[in-house]
């Protein structure tokens, strides 16, 4: 896979994530290098949630001292990144 | 085979543990005594008829996408539709003292308007009232002190009565305190009953208990039905052993970690050997505060309007063990049909909870059993009659002559003279069901806010844990599970 193709695999990964844990959201218009929580109404325990789908989904742990990292879209692409099978 | 979490209890607070413990991937098992899941909010069914117990009405109601109340969170953690609950709102209800009446709905303009028409002098402190407790620091798990409301309260509201008016269904919706309620809790059940409203899902409290059983089986956590934990051993730190009552055999459960939703002082017991925390200390903080509930069902459902009542028959709310079996002071009124539109609910039942002694009610079972005498089936009778006649005596009080309540005395009388059937609750029955010490449905004096013990795996979710009612207690069980099973499981 061409990174330019990973970036927007781990990108929709993510999406797919947030609306299981938030199916009510409106994802489509969702800006990348804007805070989620100020775009959708995630809150820790969201969070939370995104960090326990990625380890039950894509066996990715998240300590909690990256937890900052997930902060926005693009903040998530670029953590998760490395960390996703090439 | 060592379970990664077990929960101890199918309350709303053990069920919403579970279902989380299970989303992160862990192995679960979750005990329950009784062959029905619900625990202090469940159901029955006689003559053809679904009766709720517990629950009266739902706190926290929201509109579709109005992400506020915690209801919604609480739906968000445990990935249930808003929609599968079907919340029917209170058309109203209403605080009813003998110099006052406060009514009110969903919509909050109705509550300001009665306020501001019934209080002119205090709509601007009322407003105030409302800004502090939406800005209210919520201290869930973080452990704060019980500070008392009735003491901080007039810094805001200067009128006595409508003091009393605002303490008093708050302390009937979940106070473990006589007379007071902890002031957290009031400023969270002052938003989640009057800020966001009563609902109640259409068909009762069994629709919120089996999308709650589906949740558990889709996450893959297995539920023992019938098994009573009756001991709970340390094995050297490293896990809990549970000893489980099946009929008249015993089963062994090892688990790493353990969330009780029994109560602190019932889980403690299930300590033999070393105690959970010293309890000889603590000897009073077991709840005082215990209800008798009667509940009719009739043919028909009178024609009345509200949802629930909170009615006091003086100016000073009264709400402690009363020194008799019931007290006949004050009480609680629902009508689980006056929920959503006219001829909604079908369950044609009236529910009338009153404060009662538990200490009386066990002596009256006690000796009934040593003696083989009817007392305390007679004692039951005799509250339920009382009970009736509060219930009338509520609506002759009404102004029947004019207005919404026109006809209503003959309404009850002609209702109440067609109950298909009757039942009573008492402290001792809540005791036998749920195993809460003294009866006491809002649990002990003391919170265990961060949801600790001093035995370092095992867990306290529930109305110990210090979240009440059905909401507070799913809350409860998401929390607990949240920080002490979810966030860790990547170590």
């Amino acid at each position: 896979m061409l990174n330019k193709e990973k970036v927007v695999h781990v990108r929709q990964a993510i999406v797919d994530i947030i609306a299981d844990i938030a199916p009510d959201e409106n994802l489509g218009d969702i800006r990348d290098d804007v805070a989620l929580r100020e775009q959708l109404e995630l809150d820790s325990m969201d969070f939370l949630d995104i960090v326990m789908e990625l380890r039950k989904k894509h066996k990715i742990e998240v300590p909690p001292e990256d937890y900052p990292r997930l902060a926005t879209l693009s903040g998530c692409v670029e953590y998760l990144f490395p960390k996703f099978p090439a | 085979m060592i379970f990664d979490l077990a929960v101890i209890g199918a309350g709303m607070s053990g069920l919403a543990a579970a279902i989380r413990g299970a989303m992160s991937g862990k192995k679960v098992v979750l005990l329950e005594r009784h062959t029905r899941i619900g625990g202090l909010n469940s159901y029955y069914f006689r003559q053809g008829q679904t009766i709720d117990v517990g629950l009266h009405a739902l706190t926290n109601f929201y509109q579709p996408r109005q992400s506020t109340s915690p209801l919604f969170r609480v739906l968000r953690q445990l990935r249930i539709s808003y929609e599968e609950l079907q919340l029917l709102p209170h058309r109203s209800s209403v605080v009813s003292f003998p110099d006052q009446e406060l009514v009110f709905s969903n919509q909050r303009e109705q509550l300001l308007t009665e306020i501001a028409q019934k209080f002119p002098a205090e709509i601007d402190n009322f407003m105030r009232l409302i800004e502090w407790a939406k800005e209210y620091p919520l201290s869930a798990l973080s452990g704060g002190e019980y500070k008392s409301a009735r003491a901080f309260l007039p810094s805001i509201i200067k009128d006595r009565l409508l003091q009393e008016m605002l303490l008093f269904p708050i302390m009937f919706y979940g106070s473990s305190w006589e007379d007071d309620i902890d002031l957290e809790q009031f400023a969270i059940l002052f938003k989640s009953i009057f800020l966001e409203g009563l609902s109640r899902p259409k068909g009762g409290v069994r629709v919120i208990l089996q999308i709650l059983q589906q949740r558990l089986y889709e996450e893959g956590c297995e539920l023992r039905l019938g098994r009573e934990v009756v001991e709970v051993v340390d094995v050297k730190d490293v896990s809990l052993l549970l000893k489980v009552r099946v009929g008249a055999q015993t089963e062994e459960v090892f688990a790493r970690k353990v969330i009780s939703c029994a109560g602190y002082l019932e889980t403690d017991a299930l300590f033999s050997k070393e105690k959970v925390k010293g309890m000889s200390d603590e000897v009073n903080i077991a709840g005082k505060i215990s209800f008798t509930e009667a509940i009719w069902c009739c043919r028909r459902t009178p024609a009345w309007q509200h949802a629930v009542v909170f009615f006091s028959k003086n100016n000073q709310s009264y709400y402690r063990r009363p020194p008799g079996l019931i007290d006949t002071n004050s009480g609680l009124i629902c009508f689980p049909d006056n929920f959503g539109e006219k001829n909604e609910g079908s369950e044609r039942t009236v529910r009338l909870s009153l404060l009662a002694n538990f200490d009386l009610w066990h002596q009256l079972a006690q000796s009934s059993q040593s003696s083989q005498t009817m007392e305390y089936q007679e004692a039951k009778q005799q509250c339920e009659a009382m009970s009736v006649a509060l219930l009338r005596d509520y609506f002759l009080r009404q102004r029947l002559d004019q207005g919404p309540y026109q006809g209503l005395n003959q309404g009850i009388d002609s209702v109440l003279g067609e109950v298909i059937f009757r039942d009573f609750y008492t402290p001792w029955s809540i005791h036998r069901y749920t195993g809460r010490v003294g009866g006491a449905v809002y649990g002990c004096q003391k919170k265990f806010r961060d949801g600790r013990t001093t035995h370092p795996n095992l867990y306290l979710c529930g109305t110990d844990h210090g979240l009440l009612g059905v909401v507070g207690a799913l809350l409860s069980g998401i929390t607990v599970a949240n920080q002490y099973i979810v966030a860790e499981s990547a170590l």
